[in-house]
């Protein structure tokens, strides 16, 4: 009966483990809200919009000192920072270390071709950009890589997304695939998107990179 | 999705080091009355919630518990009596509290989070400035408008130089008149209003509108700016800057006039005390170098990086109101 008691009261105290904050998802609940995010904040943001103000594509018709004006400010940016590396970045990194440990493939591929869209979209606004020094939770002074260094880095992640893909396996995303609704042939085509961008990027360093891998 | 926070496994204590040196004094069976006192706190090992670390980690803050900062302050207080005979009496007392503070350290090699830089006060505002001379005169462009600062800088301090409050209540056999006014002096505060307001022609100093010559110094030349600029193009320019302002006030808080009805009609009554009082509250604002609605008011609550900042918010109430109080 003590035993019992001692469980139970054990079990109670247990205020370490909060059940509304897991610690630990599976990768179709990462893969939604990435996938949104991408959409909202990588392909759209405010960087994107600045772009299309800069290129006179849009322009409110009376606007306070701002972007709108072309005013801006370095820390204008720090919001596109936020949403690329904190938002979806660092998520992609943990949907692919879940999806790699549970040998769901398609995930695993999906979760790298998305991170080298984002590096791709990343590079193109920031030029040299950290990424094989980040996301290390015990360095706060996060070195650079070379713009070169980041194609590299989007070449190979495309190249073993690819491959992680191809090894057929059966878990597939369904709806929380908002993009392809696990498609993966279209996933593959998600790709050639991504490739095409970096060809015809208007970095010189990007095609001379590219004409040199034999691209 | 991952917290964009990173927890810090190593917190220790804050502590927080006080001294306090108080006087009270009492003249003429308390016809005067006097209370002083001055207080100088330090805080060490501060916790900074949300602390920003670099992006690139894949966290936007973490909790650090390096922070020192600095507090020195004086309250008094003065009562008073100046009249008092059988039918009239006269009371007073004023407050006065001035707080002097400083950010002394942050986190090694971090001089500023936000609103918190290391030697300055405790929330400044930091954002788009105008360049200026040597001498603190605005720099002129050759369009005849103010330069952007291509910096941020600091150009406002939130913190207040003093604070008082003033009561006065005078009794008149039956008859209580009270008030009470609050003074704040100094204290900056960000007119959000005024962001969107020069813009849009709405502020009342948009009201002249039509060519002007910004007083400043001329960037071209170095003498002082002859160049003629639209109103509008020159209100549209408005930087960050303008719209700190300083948020003096005083308000007439509270104002109340009460009537108590005398022991002998009560007596005939089941009652044992009445009183009948018509009390008005904020009937009176004087800011004269905030233009918006109630620079008392922070928009975004009181928090490290929100306070006083004023953004299309209403006023704080005014209110009339009419009371019997009975008492059994």
């Amino acid at each position: 009966m003590s035993a019992i008691m001692l469980g139970g009261c054990k079990k109670f105290l247990d205020v370490n483990t909060d059940p509304n904050n897991p610690t630990d998802v599976q990768e179709s609940l990462l893969l939604a809200p990435i996938e949104l995010n991408i959409s909202d904040n990588i392909t759209s943001g405010f960087a994107q919009l600045a772009t299309q103000t800069f290129l006179q594509n849009i322009a409110p018709n009376q606007a306070n000192p701002g972007i709108y004006n072309y005013q801006m400010f370095n820390v204008d940016m720090n919001g596109d920072w936020t949403t690329f590396y904190v938002t979806v970045l660092n998520n992609l990194k943990i949907l692919n270390q879940k999806a790699e440990s549970e040998a769901h493939w398609n995930y695993a591929g999906i979760a790298k071709i998305l991170t080298a869209y984002t590096l791709g979209t990343a590079t193109d606004l920031w030029g040299d950009i950290p990424y094989s020094k980040a996301f290390d939770k015990t360095n706060f002074l996060v070195a650079y890589d070379s713009q070169e260094e980041i194609y590299k880095t989007i070449q190979s992640l495309l190249n073993s997304g690819i491959a992680d893909i191809a090894k057929g396996d059966a878990v597939k995303p369904g709806g929380d695939d908002y993009f392809y609704k696990g498609n993966m042939a279209s996933s593959d085509k998600s790709r050639l998107f991504a490739e095409g961008a970096l060809l015809h990027s208007p970095h010189e360093s990007t095609r001379s990179h590219r004409c040199s891998a034999g691209g | 999705m991952l917290s964009t926070t990173l927890g810090n496994p190593g917190l220790t204590n804050e502590r927080l080091n006080e001294y306090e040196a108080g006087l009270e004094m009492n003249f003429f069976k308390d016809r005067l009355t006097f209370e002083g006192s001055y207080f100088s706190r330090k805080s060490t090992n501060g916790i900074i919630p949300g602390a920003l670390i670099s992006n690139a980690t894949g966290y936007t803050g973490t909790t650090i518990n390096s922070a020192e900062i600095e507090n020195q302050g004086i309250e008094l207080l003065l009562g008073a009596t100046p009249v008092k005979t059988n039918d009239f009496t006269w009371r007073t007392s004023a407050n006065f509290s001035s707080i002097r503070n400083k950010v002394l350290a942050l986190a090694p090699g971090i001089n500023q989070l936000g609103r918190l830089i290391v030697g300055q006060p405790y929330n400044i505002f930091y954002g788009n400035r105008y360049k200026r001379t040597a001498d603190g005169q605005v720099l002129i462009g050759a369009n005849g408008l103010p330069v952007v600062d291509p910096t941020q800088g600091i150009v406002g301090n939130a913190n207040p130089d003093f604070m008082m409050g003033l009561n006065n209540s005078f009794n008149y056999k039956q008859f209580t008149f009270s008030f009470f006014f609050d003074w704040k002096h100094g204290g900056d505060v960000q007119n959000d209003v005024n962001a969107y307001g020069y813009t849009y022609g709405t502020v009342k100093a948009t009201e002249k509108r039509g060519d002007m010559v910004i007083e400043g110094i001329s960037e071209v030349d170095n003498k002082p700016n002859t160049v003629v600029v639209n109103g509008q193009t020159y209100w549209q320019s408005r930087q960050y800057e303008s719209t700190i302002q300083d948020g003096t006030f005083i308000k007439l808080r509270n104002i109340s006039l009460s009537y108590d009805l005398s022991r002998a009609v009560l007596n005939r009554t089941p009652f044992k005390t009445a009183s009948l009082s018509v009390t008005g509250r904020n009937l009176w604002i004087y800011s004269p170098h905030f233009d918006g609605a109630d620079p008392e008011v922070s928009s975004y609550g009181t928090g490290n990086g929100v306070q006083s900042i004023y953004a299309f918010t209403t006023p704080t109430s005014r209110s009339f109101n009419v009371a019997l109080k009975i008492g059994f």
